[in-house]
């Protein structure tokens, strides 16, 4: 069976149709989910993508935040119906809504940073492309020590180009299903992108949500109360 | 007005007065002040191109589609590739970040326009010199820095990668930097929309609300910058994430079969769109100004219909299609109104409030005078050598430690070492259409889903060879386009240009205009590639005359050739392998040969199809060793293989001391790399085509010269990040 995945659409997303490309390649069904949306019932995957969502004004991600969709989200997540995956811009919207601990700030060099980086997903040497001026993962001491006790930091920078720490390039939750990570694995699963491991980041997610599926477990308390 | 009056106001809108006597001419009548405002607008340089024109249509034109509209393009199997460039030069010396960023708007809205979702964009930047720690470097480096940022952050917010170009530097670029944009969209041909409006229609305008900003932009980019006036009122804002839905907003209207032709608002704003509009329609115009979404309170008709505020379309429609805009505009929470009707006629009204403010004839607008050039040849100078070539011609009694020495030199220079500062900052992987290692290619390659094909672009300017010879620079300028393109395997199909030059009422100036233009007629009726789109930028005072191309091309293979080595590779020489100067006036100037061209073209695409080649290069900036080195550079580092990104690549060759034949730059020069010497050879002897074998690429980590040993992590690393150190510092 095909696992469906929604794509949410904010004004100023616009890596909307690369990652519909990219989860159709990797065997999901994927639908653009607009912003106005609140209800995301019959979705095994929620895929935040990249892009400048409302031009991501104040900050990135501090306006999606406040769309009716992320609230839908949030209730998807409490309710346990899935899996959310926020990439770039979508992992910059988890952290503003308090999805995921910590928060991207500007890239230590103060500039936009393009390139095709090395990283460690899951214990594997992966190559990902970047793209992000506001990439530099931050958090406070406790959340730091959080991460680490619960097996949070999934995927780190090899050669840390942004500044953020521990490495960090992407998060688990603490129960293991919201993931967000600045690289963008979108970009490296069609052939001719010349890089493929993005594949390994879907099918990753593919396991993980047929876990979910296997063992449900209605969330209750805990790590989403603060939701 | 009385005659003191016109002659003030004449002079302040650019127009002459011999232009005055031709629009009363045109209309019968004298222009009331509105008029005047319009027509100084529509005659200006940038809109009316009347000093160009006649020259431009010269150009051939076999192969492309859609030229003379928003942007022409070049047909892919059922699909249009469009392509165009713009220069935003003289916003850009003001103001940087927002000249830079407003030309990215430009070009995305003329590729818009045609119903094509923008693809990929690429630039071509110029700056003047930036080492040193002088006010002039200074000026020079905010202006970089800011220019790059202004494109990164609008660029990069619109979702369309920047995947290529070029950036130099060049003294005479200290008065006014050179900033030229291109797009690229791909549209299905039965989809293409053109601008002519039809008769009794509606005309609606999308996007930002319309404000004093870029307010006489045409007329500003129409004369030579004045130090001390306050220009920065006409340079434009952008908006990238009002441009991301308008993109969306205008993709999504044209779906619909009601909607009959599409404009930008660019240069000259809702005059030059609708006029256009209705002048390629043969229709009449009625325009309500009161009807148009204002940011600021009391603008005057004239400020209305010149502003160039960004992020604007409009759209000739059926009644059905009104309701649509509306509603789609809604979704993307941007403007929407109707401003106007078509009728039949041929009539340019402007009602303010009920009131007729203007009326004139279309035409009148849209046909500017055109001018002859007063042309004259300047007095020949001695070819000033040292401008020539990135080396300069030296005289040859340099030591093997002094070119040693002038090796890193060269590497570490802003014109030569890598550009990796600036592209770093583009997204170039938005859209997953770009292969990977883009910036290890000739040319910036795509990929077209629609025709499963891959189409490759380029940039390139030479304005040293331009400024001694004209006629030379720009011939060998499309052939140097030609030739990125077939040392990576891809076949040129067309080109857009962009020509920079000072004033063109100076007759050398008008020379080297006339002189370009005739040396790209030559060049691409040798290749049998027309022009497909353009833009011309004059009053650039006091740099040398630029013409920039955009080339397209489509690869041939599977794969395309990059410019590298891998470890046992063979490097030749092939072509002119004989040529170095002495330095004499008139030696130091090869004119591109044509059939040598053809004959290593069909070399290298032999080679490929044969699977006997591993990598490509044409000989330009550096000469030969500067083309060996940048396939050193390119074959280390991060994502050059696959396997072993640690491979420590060295190259070991035997090479005279001859400081000319290093780094003399001359065309018809391609190094190639090889597992498979005899068989190279082999074909090379059989068709009489002159070459060397340089040498052999190793894993030493060294650089061999035979004179010269140099440690390539060491050089690779002032190449890679010499440019940013010069730029920060």
């Amino acid at each position: 069976m095909k696992l469906k995945a929604a794509i949410i659409v904010f004004l100023g997303t616009n890596c909307d149709r690369d990652t519909k490309m990219a989860l159709e390649e990797c065997g999901f069904i994927a639908e653009f989910v607009f912003h106005t949306c609140t209800n995301l019932e019959g979705y095994d995957l929620v895929l935040l993508p990249g892009g400048f969502s409302f031009g991501d004004y104040i900050r990135a991600g501090r306006l999606a935040k406040l769309s009716p969709v992320t609230g839908a989200v949030k209730e998807y997540v409490k309710s346990g119906m899935g899996f959310v995956l926020g990439i770039c811009n979508g992992f910059q919207i988890l952290c503003e809504a308090g999805l995921l601990p910590g928060a991207l700030v500007e890239n230590a060099n103060t500039r936009f940073i393009s390139e095709d980086e090395p990283l460690v997903f899951n214990g594997r040497d992966i190559v990902l492309p970047i793209a992000h001026k506001e990439g530099r993962y931050w958090a406070c001491d406790a959340d730091l020590d959080m991460i680490k006790k619960n097996n949070m930091n999934i995927i780190t920078y090899k050669t840390n180009p942004n500044g953020s720490l521990d490495d960090i390039a992407g998060l688990y939750d603490s129960k293991h299903k919201i993931f967000g990570l600045m690289p963008h694995p979108e970009r490296a699963v069609l052939k001719h992108c010349g890089l493929s491991d993005g594949k390994k980041v879907f099918d990753f997610i593919k396991n993980e949500i047929i876990k979910i599926r296997k063992t449900p477990d209605v969330i209750s308390g805990g790590a989403y109360d603060r939701l | 007005m009385t005659d003191y009056k016109i002659h003030k106001t004449l002079n302040r809108l650019g127009l002459t007065e011999f232009e005055y006597r031709e629009i009363v001419k045109k209309l019968s009548r004298e222009p009331n002040e509105l008029e005047l405002y319009l027509f100084s607008a529509m005659w200006s340089e940038h809109c009316g191109y009347k000093h160009s024109r006649k020259y431009l249509d010269s150009l051939p034109s076999k192969g492309a589609c859609f030229r003379g509209e928003n942007s022409g393009g070049i047909r892919v199997g059922r699909h249009i590739v469009f392509f165009k460039t713009e220069s935003h030069n003289h916003p850009s010396a003001v103001e940087p970040y927002q000249g830079a960023a407003t030309g990215i708007g430009g070009i995305l809205r003329d590729i818009l326009a045609m119903n094509a979702r923008p693809a990929v964009l690429l630039n071509a930047l110029k700056f003047g010199e930036i080492a040193g720690a002088g006010d002039i470097s200074r000026r020079n480096k905010y202006l970089l820095n800011g220019v790059v940022e202004g494109i990164s952050d609008y660029g990069n917010s619109t979702g369309v990668p920047t995947i290529g170009g070029e950036v130099d530097f060049n003294e005479c670029y200290n008065s006014v930097p050179l900033v030229n944009v291109m797009a690229v969209g791909v549209c299905h041909k039965d989809k293409v929309k053109t601008s002519a409006a039809k008769k009794d229609a509606y005309i609606v305008l999308i996007g930002s609300a319309t404000g004093r900003d870029g307010l006489f932009g045409a007329a500003f980019a129409s004369k030579e910058l004045e130090a001390d006036s306050n220009n920065r009122i006409s340079v434009q804002i952008g908006d990238p994430y009002t441009k991301k839905n308008l993109i969306e907003a205008t993709l999504e209207i044209l779906k619909s079969k009601n909607i009959y032709s599409c404009q930008d608002l660019g240069a000259a704003g809702l005059l030059s769109s609708t006029s256009e509009m209705a002048a390629k329609g043969n229709v009449a115009i009625d325009l309500y100004l009161d009807k148009v979404p204002l940011r600021e309170k009391n603008m005057l008709p004239y400020e209305i219909m010149l502003s160039e505020s960004q992020e604007r379309m409009v759209f000739c429609t059926n009644s059905k299609g009104v309701n649509e805009i509306f509603q789609i505009c809604r979704k993307y929470e941007i403007n929407s109104a109707l401003i106007g009707v078509t009728k039949p006629g041929n009539t340019y009204n402007l009602y303010y409030n009920d009131v007729l403010e203007a009326s004139v004839p279309v035409y009148a607008l849209t046909e500017p005078v055109l001018y002859d050039l007063n042309i004259k040849k300047p007095a020949k100078t001695k070819a000033d050598s040292e401008n020539l070539s990135l080396a300069g011609v030296q005289n040859n009694t340099l030591t093997p430690q002094e070119i040693k020495h002038y090796i890193f030199k060269m590497a570490a220079s802003p014109r030569f070492a890598s550009k990796k500062y600036v592209y770093r900052q583009y997204d170039n992987t938005v859209g997953v259409r770009t292969l990977k290692n883009p910036h290890r290619l000739g040319v910036s390659p795509l990929y077209l889903f629609e025709e499963d094909k891959v189409i490759g672009f380029s940039m390139d300017s030479n304005e040293r060879v331009c400024k001694i010879n004209p006629y030379i620079g720009a011939y060998n300028l499309v052939f140097e386009s030609a030739a990125n393109a077939v040392s990576s395997g891809f076949e040129p199909c067309g080109i857009t240009n962009c020509l920079n030059f000072a004033n063109p009422e100076n007759p050398e100036t008008a020379y080297q205009f006339v002189q370009t233009i005739n040396g790209f007629k030559d060049a691409l009726a040798a290749l049998k590639i027309p022009v497909v789109s353009g833009n011309v930028s004059f009053y650039n005072e006091g740099i040398f005359p630029t013409p920039v191309i955009g080339m397209m091309s489509i690869l041939k293979f599977k794969t395309p050739i990059y410019s590298m080595f891998a470890p046992g590779d063979n490097v030749f020489l092939i072509g002119k392998t004989d040529t170095h100067s002495d330095g004499n006036e008139g030696k130091t100037l090869n004119i591109t040969d044509f059939n040598l061209e053809t004959k290593l073209k069909k070399a290298i695409f032999h080679f490929k199809s044969h699977n006997i080649v591993s990598g490509a290069i044409d000989v330009s900036k550096g000469g030969v060793l500067g083309a060996l080195l940048i396939m050193l550079f390119n074959s280390r580092g991060r994502g050059a293989f696959s396997l072993g990104d640690s491979l420590n690549i060295g190259f070991k060759g035997i090479f005279k001391p001859d400081f000319n034949a290093l780094f003399f730059e001359t065309p018809d020069r391609y190094l190639i790399s090889t597992q498979s010497p005899e068989d190279i050879e082999k074909y090379l002897i059989k068709n009489n085509i002159a070459y060397k074998n340089l040498g052999i690429a190793d894993t030493t980590g060294v650089l061999d010269l035979g004179f010269a040993k140099i440690n390539a992590s060491e050089l690779t690393e002032i190449y890679e990040n010499s440019l940013e150190r010069k730029a920060l510092c």
